[in-house]
């Protein structure tokens, strides 16, 4: 027992020794540094660059290679100046281009086209890209959301060309990439700008729907992705109005493989094209395996688009876009050499539809008209006529249901005009709708946090003030509604404010 | 005690008779001592290795990833430094024993690109990428092992959080040739010892060493269906002044060198399936120089030893080894053992492995994969201690009482030397934080 007592009494203080050594230095040492460590990853996962930098006093690094006289328009979504390329001198001889980017990304996306294109002919001035959203995978960017930033953008770049050069640019080329598409076929579809677009490329867009989104809420779910699951009803009002409409000519540009493109898998491998465009399905036409983000920054492709783009007449450098004029019960264009294209099916006329010097009005029928003048390639906005009737007395009226406000999930929100002979139009870009705006046909999907407006047009020519809704469907709002106390208990309040945070 | 010694010495020049039983004597201690080997077991930690799984080298898009892998085994089989894959305690423990693990690795991955639009060549056009791996693991011998473990005073099993890695590296473009998409990064892991480690275990979640690692690693795309991933790594291992388990954890770490390659085929959007292939062994020995590891209880009878040994060979159908004649001789009254702590060196371990397993995507935003790692090929760490063998205390070589050396083949225990031969299971779910 001695030997025993001496042998053990060896190990013992050795072995109180490490487990307090261990202990000690776990706590002095690792443990800061541990928790330093993770903290750093932590915030730098879960907070963009933008939002951490300028806490320590550092403004954040962005692409910003504009002219000296341009200022960026302020993105809807982050509150800041877009950051992104444009200008730079050489004049503008063609129709600029304005490239706009996908999800997650921002305007450098673009770089490797600006370089292809000015190798091509182009100027630096003809070429724009800016960045609308966050640049970040934290924050997903939204059809919606960002539709005042295209408009931003667009008309931000034609104004300053317009004053550098010193005539009025009443159009551009766009090229959009994924979300790029659908964001720029729902800015020219809610801001009535079908006739500043004389070529549209749709890179790889999600115009039928994609598979990574989902129509609910489980998941990390956001609102780009409500907007393009496969069949949402957010996608089948961007298309029922016709898929091309307008005068714009458009081009699609995808893999169609349904391989090499993850986004678009079989059954969706088509998802990129649009009725009635030029549409090639690059990968499978050609034999390449360009990806989701390579396809439209290749060289292959990016010719056919320069070739796409260059097959366009360039407009006359001095012309004016026709307008459409009513005379009585006739729809005319204010130019002679112009045609006006109309149809009655509740469709968009598209660059397609045949024109006319006159349009008559018939009694029961819708119009949906442009005017475009081949001879100088300019058209001019949508616009509804119906035939004249007799004034009504009964006052016009409009509403909805429901009337704005704070949701946890996407609306379906349901117009009534007090005249049921009325049409209405509406916006969820917080454009003020005119008659070309879109159609009033069944409850309209707001799936995330925009402003709706809408009017409504008595068929004796009467209009309705602009109804205007604020409707706020955030992801705030979701995770409000979901806190850890909540799930405890439910009757636990809602700390939510109310509207989403701009510059988040 | 001087009387024992002075005993056997006198036994040993009386005839045959008198040195077989010597013989018998020293043959029933090797293989008592080298009862030691078996008992030790192995660290599940060690026998865990991973080949990587389905795009995991592959240009991520930037966002924060986090990911759950459970692993699950009990180790039966380990390898010797011959290759050969023994049973885990035989023969003195039964079978059916084992050294049972569940371990938890929580990862978080960030992706991004913190240059971006920063001008610095090369950084601001490749994103960076950078993660940390905290391990939670459950470590325990079975009944039969622990009760072996407490004959050394030493604990079977170690429970609570494991080392911390942390890695950052960068990716390269990604090149496209014909069907053929790749990309390639470079990373370097530092693993910090911060895990729990006990000396006195046998099985432990911590290391007690720091590694650096630095990695080439690449994620090829073929046809949009054939995932390849694949990696080279290089372990530097620093040393280890505190082993545990009796000093049958290395001192001296050997350095490690790390290939492997995983093929998945992606069936759909949602499922896949992999095949995989890891080889890793270290670069030289490993060096063990603080041996400690003896019975606790000493001085030993003879008596003891032989019903010790007697009965681990029973279990393997073996005759006894130690004749009653030899246990109860009454020449052999007691002695005491002590090992001398080295150095010594191992022939270096080895391990080749596949793995199969599948994936299910849910979503974007998850993935189950399940997947099994099979050990083909191995080798353990082994070394040659030697035992002093005295009549009375303190022991050692230069001893006035002691009686004999002991040369017996003990196992190296744990991460750095040891290899299972046996399977584990892995259940990994990734969760990607704002998926769309």
């Amino acid at each position: 027992m001695t030997v025993k007592r001496t042998h053990l009494s060896r190990v013992t203080p050795a072995k109180a020794g490490v487990q307090s050594l261990s202990w000690r230095r776990w706590a002095r040492h690792w443990l800061p540094a541990f928790a330093g460590a993770t903290a750093a990853l932590a915030a730098v996962g879960c907070a963009p660059r933008e939002t951490i930098l300028p806490m320590v006093g550092i403004e954040p690094p962005a692409l910003r290679d504009f002219p000296a006289d341009f200022t960026p328009p302020i993105s809807n979504e982050t509150n800041r100046p877009m950051p992104g390329f444009g200008g730079g001198g050489g004049g503008v001889e063609r129709t600029p281009v304005i490239f706009i980017h996908g999800n997650t990304v921002s305007a450098r996306y673009w770089l490797p086209a600006r370089e292809h294109f000015m190798k091509a002919g182009y100027s630096a001035d003809e070429l724009w890209a800016l960045g609308y959203g966050w640049d970040n995978v934290r924050y997903f960017d939204s059809g919606d959301l960002s539709v005042p930033s295209v408009d931003r953008i667009v008309n931000g770049v034609m104004a300053y060309l317009s004053q550098k050069t010193g005539r009025t640019i009443h159009q551009v080329d766009v090229i959009g990439h994924s979300l790029g598409v659908t964001l720029v076929r729902q800015w020219m579809l809610q801001t009535n700008s079908f006739h500043k677009v004389r070529n549209f490329i749709g890179a790889c867009g999600a115009n039928q729907g994609v598979w990574t989104a989902w129509p609910d809420t489980r998941g990390q779910q956001r609102v780009v992705s409500w907007e393009l699951t496969r069949g949402s009803p957010w996608l089948a009002q961007l298309n029922r109005p016709g898929e091309t409409p307008g005068p714009t000519r458009y081009m699609t540009l995808y893999d169609g493989t349904g391989w090499a493109d993850v986004l678009f898998p079989y059954p969706d491998e088509h998802s990129g094209a649009l009725q009635g465009a030029y549409n090639l399905a690059y990968n499978a036409e050609h034999g390449t395996w360009y990806d989701h983000l390579m396809l439209p920054r290749k060289p292959g492709p990016m010719e056919a688009m320069i070739e796409f783009l260059k097959a366009a007449a360039e407009p006359l450098p001095q012309a004016v876009p026709p307008r459409l004029v009513r005379d009585g019960d006739f729809i005319r264009a204010d130019q002679p050499e112009a045609r006006v294209h109309c149809t009655t099916d509740g469709r968009y006329p598209t660059r397609e539809t045949p024109g006319a010097t006159e349009v008559r009005l018939g009694e029961l029928a819708l119009y949906t008209c442009y005017a475009r003048n081949p001879a100088t390639e300019l058209s001019s906005p949508m616009a509804r006529f119906r035939a004249q009737q007799p004034a009504r007395q009964q006052p016009l009226t409009l509403s909805a249901t429901p009337g704005g406000g704070v949701f946890e999930h996407p609306q379906f929100v349901k117009l009534e005009a007090s005249d049921p002979d009325a049409f209405i139009v509406y916006t969820t870009s917080g454009t003020p709708p005119d008659s070309g705006s879109p159609l009033y046909t069944e409850p309209v999907y707001v799936p995330g946090p925009l402003t709706f407006m809408a009017i409504a047009i008595a068929p004796d020519g009467r209009v309705t003030p602009p109804l205007k809704l604020e409707f706020d469907i955030s992801l705030e709002m979701i995770e409000a509604r979901n806190t850890l106390q909540r799930q405890f208990d439910p009757t636990a309040p809602v700390k939510y404010e109310g509207r989403r945070k701009v510059g988040r | 005690m001087r009387t024992a010694k002075h005993s056997i010495s006198m036994q040993s020049s009386q005839g045959t008779q008198s040195f077989h039983g010597h013989a018998s004597f020293f043959r029933i201690l090797r293989v008592m001592c080298g009862s030691i080997l078996f008992l030790s077991g192995t660290s599940a930690h060690a026998g865990i290795a991973f080949t990587p799984h389905l795009s995991e080298y592959s240009r991520l898009p930037p966002g924060q990833y986090t990911e759950a892998t459970f692993v699950f085994t009990e180790i039966e089989h380990i390898y010797d430094r011959d290759g050969n894959k023994v049973k885990l305690g035989l023969p003195f423990v039964p079978p059916g024993a084992s050294t049972d693990a569940a371990l938890g690795l929580f990862k978080m991955l960030w992706v991004g690109n913190i240059f971006r639009d920063s001008g610095i060549p090369v950084l601001s056009t490749h994103p960076q990428f950078c993660r940390m791996i905290g391990v939670l693991g459950y470590q325990q011998n079975t009944e039969q092992i622990a009760e072996r473990v407490r004959l050394f005073g030493k604990k079977p099993g170690a429970n609570g959080h494991g080392d911390l890695f942390g890695l950052c590296g960068i990716y390269t473009d990604d090149y496209l040739w014909g069907p053929v998409k790749a990309n390639a990064l470079l990373a370097t892991t530092v693993k910090f010892p911060v895990g729990r480690y006990d000396q006195d275990a046998a099985l432990n979640i911590g290391t007690n060493y720091w590694s650096t690692i630095p990695q080439f690693a690449f994620h090829s795309e073929i046809f949009g269906r054939i995932y390849i991933d694949g990696t080279i790594a290089y372990q530097f291992n620093g040393n280890n002044d505190k082993p545990s388990f009796g000093g049958l954890t290395p001192t001296r770490i050997a350095d490690w060198k790390n290939a492997e390659i995983n093929v998945a085929w992606k069936f759909n959007e949602h499922w896949f399936a992999d095949v995989g292939y890891s080889y890793r062994a270290s670069v030289g020995s490993n060096h063990y120089d603080k041996v400690t590891i003896n019975f606790v209880d000493q001085p030993l009878a003879p008596e003891s030893a032989c019903a010790n040994t007697n009965a681990g060979l029973q279990n393997l159908g073996i005759d006894p080894l130690a004749t009653p004649e030899i246990c109860n001789s009454p020449l052999l009254t007691h002695f005491f053992l002590e090992p001398r702590p080295g150095p010594y060196s191992d022939r270096g371990v080895m391990g080749r492995a596949l793995t199969g397993g599948f994936y299910y995507v849910y979503r974007t935003s998850s993935v189950f994969n399940f997947r099994v790692f099979y050990p083909i090929a191995g080798r353990g760490s082994q070394i040659d201690v030697l035992f002093d063998v005295c009549t009375s205390e303190p022991c050692g070589p230069d001893s006035a009482d002691n009686i004999s050396t002991l040369s017996t083949t003990l196992y190296g225990v744990q991460e750095a030397a040891a290899i299972s031969a046996t399977p584990f299971y892995e259940f990994r779910l990734v969760y990607l934080f704002w998926a769309p």
